[in-house]
């Protein structure tokens, strides 16, 4: 190396703004340790997550104290319902909050198609497994919609599913003539949707199964690696070849089947398709999802935590009604834990990775 | 340091212009494997574009390009990746939230079973690419958001090297780098070009230009105004070439 | 910045300047005259198309052209046209309010609450609750400005934490108003003294003449252009981008409660689902109007007729036997299509900037 470099002029002006600032403090120097910054994060990472698990385990015993009803096998039963649904279609919607892209819509495309359940079950006879094998399929094809709205035409995700939001909204209230439907709801079908095996309740295996899904597509798949890569550095993965469309995509439509999914287990289970279900449903899908810590600027986030905040979605969902609060209620709690735990989230990631925001 | 007789890249009368304005005008630009070429100008001369055109990310309206004794089109930047010209941008394009291996494999993961990525041979694979970059790192699944802006720097420089380039631009490798960790870069870029790689750097920083390369070429209003030898100019020439006082 | 020695960046210059001239920005109004600087080309063409469309509607409804609908038309747009000058300035400043729906069917809400349970005069109670919108905004500006929350997710979780609210404070049923005879309800109900124009819609007049003066005119709406059109620049130059958001946000709580306020003096009474999807409404419509999704474009008159269109569309609709449900498919279709537009003409003009 030439003495220019070891020259006395080593003093240099970083100049203003954060990375100048950051020099100048030696934040970038290589003499800072690796080691302790890595353990920083894991052990703020690590933190929330117990923190989060924690106080999972701590509503879990405080609501029972608080109300007489909270350990009854209806209530808890209510809650397994609850916690399925929300969590099924929470897995999709992690896939969509990792690559950066959001799906407001999913409550409104679940009435619709617990709707089109109904109609194909009932009104055009063609039996609930039929019915399953159409709503599913459809249920991708939304998700491909607004997918392919979003790739073409390079429209924000929360702009697309918003205005799908409403037209799904409607064509539910259209096509039932706003009047539930109904079926009497037996056989082997609602069996496997809504019964038991060995005293577990089908749903919640349905559940655990996407999510076991989910996580291995997200943890040990090129998909997986894709769909992070996408979310964390959206120019980065193209420039190394990977189709980020493509794998936005998959995100959707894997959501939207998800969708379908949780349409035929809530008509096995309800034997009941109102007009109106799912409503407020997509705040408690992406509540469980933020909470489980999937961050909403993307590239980050996990199945398990997902889990856990469905858990906890479930919990305040059912302890605020049996403590007598109406559905409202749970509508601004839910609202109320996006926005705190959105906050956190985004001060923890700046505290452990200044890097990231300018 | 045997450089190859040939140039591996060879382009000629490079020219583009964006509506009235003139990015370049035909420039000629050779780059030899095991050999460092500095690239320097003032803002605005036209070097982002060149080394755009080179990676492929921008089409020339004009001029030809010859890659290893093959005229060539370089459409994208896949087909100059394939070529094996890599290319290192100032905001390194890497994923923060990932670790190390993703990041060095990043768009070409080791798969097993057809859809699933082979972690251990990732690891492996990694942890020999660093290895072989000297850079000190304690574990291959540490979170590139955190390490310090030089072993970033070290880590997309790999990720260049390791997809076989044997040309690599790198575009303002110590920018945002203190002394130290600038020195580390640098000491990373002699150890290329010992392994044969040719080097394109794009510098503003007259010290280090002088420390390491072998060829400086000047570029102002988009045109070639001149290639030097280190060993046969000063820094007071090459800054009067980019400014463009005529020599005394 | 721009050295002597290189006429090819001074041109380039120009031509980046020339380019990114959507709204009135610094440079371009000062070339521009006094009615330009509130009008643009693509506010002509918006106005175009609402009268097309509204030659179409009377073309294939026959009671289109009743004063009982052009009133229905008026009534619709009053509230939507109250709510679009706010969330004009918030997308001109680069964010958007998802709350809107549910913070007007709050704020209605609280209007019936404090006449019928508090006993309240109408009037008063309607301060209140501008006071109160405001705050609600100035919660959403602080939480999106000071500590950074993307303003999807802080004004997505509003609208959650509000609807949430809306449904706990209202008993099942709408509430009626007490006393229907005060001049509160009077003075909105009435017609503009001489015309048959409603006061809803004169008062929405004069609320988007404020904001076409405030945006258009102003210092303030100047920066909020440049906040929204290139924040990082905006910053350099001095302005206070996080004070512009702040301030836009706070607005617009004002403006919603301004709106509740309204509607409840014209009708006399909470609705049940009052405000259901209206931030869709508004959104279509300022984008209809032409204002750009990412900031930095669009003007409050272009609002106002994308705010015509939208009611002209919805109320189209119902008249023309279409099921009132149909108004959702065609409020999402619409931003769809207008945003898609949007983004194909300006990404054209964008890929210029972006290789200049």
């Amino acid at each position: 190396m030439s003495e220019a470099i070891n020259s006395p002029q080593s003093r240099t002006d970083y100049g203003d703004g954060v990375l100048g600032a950051a020099l100048s403090r030696g934040d970038l120097a290589d003499d800072a340790p690796v080691a302790p910054r890595r353990s920083r994060l894991y052990r703020l990472l690590a933190n929330r997550d117990a923190a989060i698990a924690a106080a999972g385990v701590l509503l879990f015993i405080l609501f029972p104290l608080t109300t007489k009803t909270f350990l009854t096998e209806f209530n808890l039963t209510n809650m397994v319902r609850n916690v399925s649904l929300i969590g099924t279609v929470a897995v999709g919607m992690t896939f969509l909050l990792i690559v950066g892209e959001i799906d407001l819509s999913v409550g409104s495309v679940l009435g619709f198609l617990v709707i089109l359940f109904g109609v194909f079950d009932d009104r055009l006879g063609l039996g609930p497994w039929l019915a399953a094998l159409l709503v599913i399929p459809i249920g991708v094809t939304t998700g491909v919609l607004n997918g392919l709205i979003r790739v073409l035409l390079n429209i924000p995700s929360f702009i697309v599913t918003l205005a799908m939001l409403t037209a799904y909204r409607s064509l539910a209230l259209i096509i039932s003539h706003e009047r539930p439907i109904s079926v009497a709801g037996e056989g082997a079908f609602f069996w496997l949707t809504g019964g038991a095996i060995l005293g577990i309740p089908w749903l919640i295996i349905w559940m655990l199964a996407a999510m076991i899904v989910g996580s291995i597509v997200l943890r040990s798949t090129r998909y997986g690696f894709h769909a992070y890569a996408t979310g964390g550095n959206p120019e980065a993965a193209r420039d190394s070849g990977i189709n980020i469309g493509r794998v936005k995509m998959i995100a959707f439509a894997f959501t939207g089947g998800l969708c379908g999914l949780a349409a035929t287990l809530l008509f096995g289970y309800l034997h009941v398709a109102e007009p109106t279900s799912g409503t407020g449903f997509e705040f408690r899908v992406i509540g469980a999802v933020i909470i489980g810590g999937t961050a909403l600027t993307g590239g980050f986030g996990t199945i398990l935590g997902t889990l856990i905040g469905t858990l906890i979605i479930a919990i305040i969902t059912s302890g605020m009604v049996l403590l007598g609060y109406s559905q409202g209620a749970t509508d601004l709690s839910t609202g109320f834990l996006i926005v705190a735990v959105g906050i956190v989230d985004l001060l923890m990631q700046r505290a452990a990775m200044p890097s990231r925001f300018s | 340091m045997t450089v190859s007789p040939e140039p591996f890249l060879r382009a000629r009368g490079l020219s583009k212009r964006y509506g009235h304005v003139i990015a370049l005008d035909s420039v000629d630009i050779d780059v030899y494997e095991g050999e460092i070429l500095a690239l320097v100008g003032d803002n605005g001369a036209g070097k982002s574009t060149l080394i755009k055109i080179l990676s492929g990310v921008h089409q020339p309206d004009k001029g030809d390009i010859v890659v290893a004794d093959q005229a060539t089109r370089l459409g994208n930047p896949h087909r100059a990746r394939e070529l094996g010209i890599a290319t290192v941008y100032q905001n390194l394009a890497l994923v923060d939230l990932r670790d190390v291996a993703a990041n060095l494999y990043l768009g070409r993961e080791p798969l097993r079973w057809r859809w699933f990525v082979d972690k251990r041979a990732m690891a492996k694979g990694a942890r020999e690419i660093i290895a072989g970059l000297k850079v000190n790192l304690p574990s291959v699944s540490t979170l590139v958001g955190q390490l310090s802006g030089g072993q970033r720097q070290s880590i997309a420089i790999g990720r260049a090297t390791a997809q076989n380039g044997r040309v690599i631009i790198m575009d303002e490798p110590t920018a945002a780098l203190g002394v130290k960790e600038s020195r580390k870069v640098l000491d990373l870029i002699l150890h290329l070009k010992a392994a044969g790689k040719g080097v394109v750097i794009v510098s503003h920083n007259m010290r280090q230009v002088f420390s390491i390369a072998d060829r400086i070429e000047v570029l102002r209003h988009g045109r070639n105004v001149g290639v030097r030898r280190r060993g046969e100019t000063t820094p007071d020439e090459i800054v009067k070439l980019i400014v463009g006082i005529d020599s005394v | 910045m721009s050295n002597p020695h290189e006429p090819h960046l001074e041109e380039s210059e120009e031509l980046l300047a020339r380019l990114s001239a959507e709204g009135p920005g610094e440079t371009v109004a000062a070339e521009r005259g006094r009615l330009h600087q509130l009008l643009t080309n693509r506010d002509l063409a918006i106005l175009l198309v609402a009268v097309l469309l509204f030659i179409f509607f009377a073309l294939m409804g026959k009671r289109f052209l009743t004063p009982f609908t052009i009133i229905e038309i008026a009534r619709r747009a009053s509230t939507l046209g109250i709510l679009a000058v706010g969330m004009t300035f918030l997308f001109v400043a680069g964010e958007l309010d998802l709350s809107i729906g549910s913070h007007y069917g709050f704020l209605l809400i609280l209007m019936a609450y404090q006449n019928e349970t508090l006993g309240l005069n109408p009037a008063i109670a309607a301060v209140v609750v501008i006071v109160i919108g405001l705050a609600i905004g100035a919660i959403n500006g602080f939480i999106v400005t000071k500590i950074g929350l993307p303003s999807f997710i802080t004004t997505l979780g509003m609208l959650a934490f509000l609807r949430g609210a809306t449904n706990m404070m209202s008993s099942g049923y709408p509430i009626p108003a007490k006393n229907t005879d005060l001049p509160f309800y009077q003075i909105i109900r009435a017609n503009f003294p001489g015309t048959p124009v409603p006061n809803m819609f004169v008062a929405m007049l004069i609320v988007t003449m404020i904001g076409a003066v405030i945006l258009g005119r102003t210092k303030f709406g100047s920066d909020a252009y440049a906040t929204g059109g290139n924040r990082t620049a905006a910053r350099s130059s001095g302005i206070d981008t996080a004070r512009i958001k702040f301030r836009c946000f706070v607005a617009m709580g004002g403006l919603c409660g301004i709106a509740a306020a309204l509607l409840f003096g014209r009708i006399g009474l909470a609705p049940l689902s009052a405000g259901l999807n209206l931030e869709l409404q508004v959104i279509a419509a300022v984008i209809v109007g032409g204002v750009g999704l990412f900031g930095g474009s669009g003007t409050v008159f272009g609002s106002f007729i994308g705010v015509l269109i939208i009611s002209m569309i919805t109320s189209g609709l119902i008249l023309m036997g279409v099921s009132q449900y149909w108004d959702g498919v065609a409020t999402g279709a619409v931003i769809l299509v207008a945003v898609g537009l949007n983004l194909i003409v300006g990404q054209g003009a964008l890929r210029r900037l972006a290789e200049a």
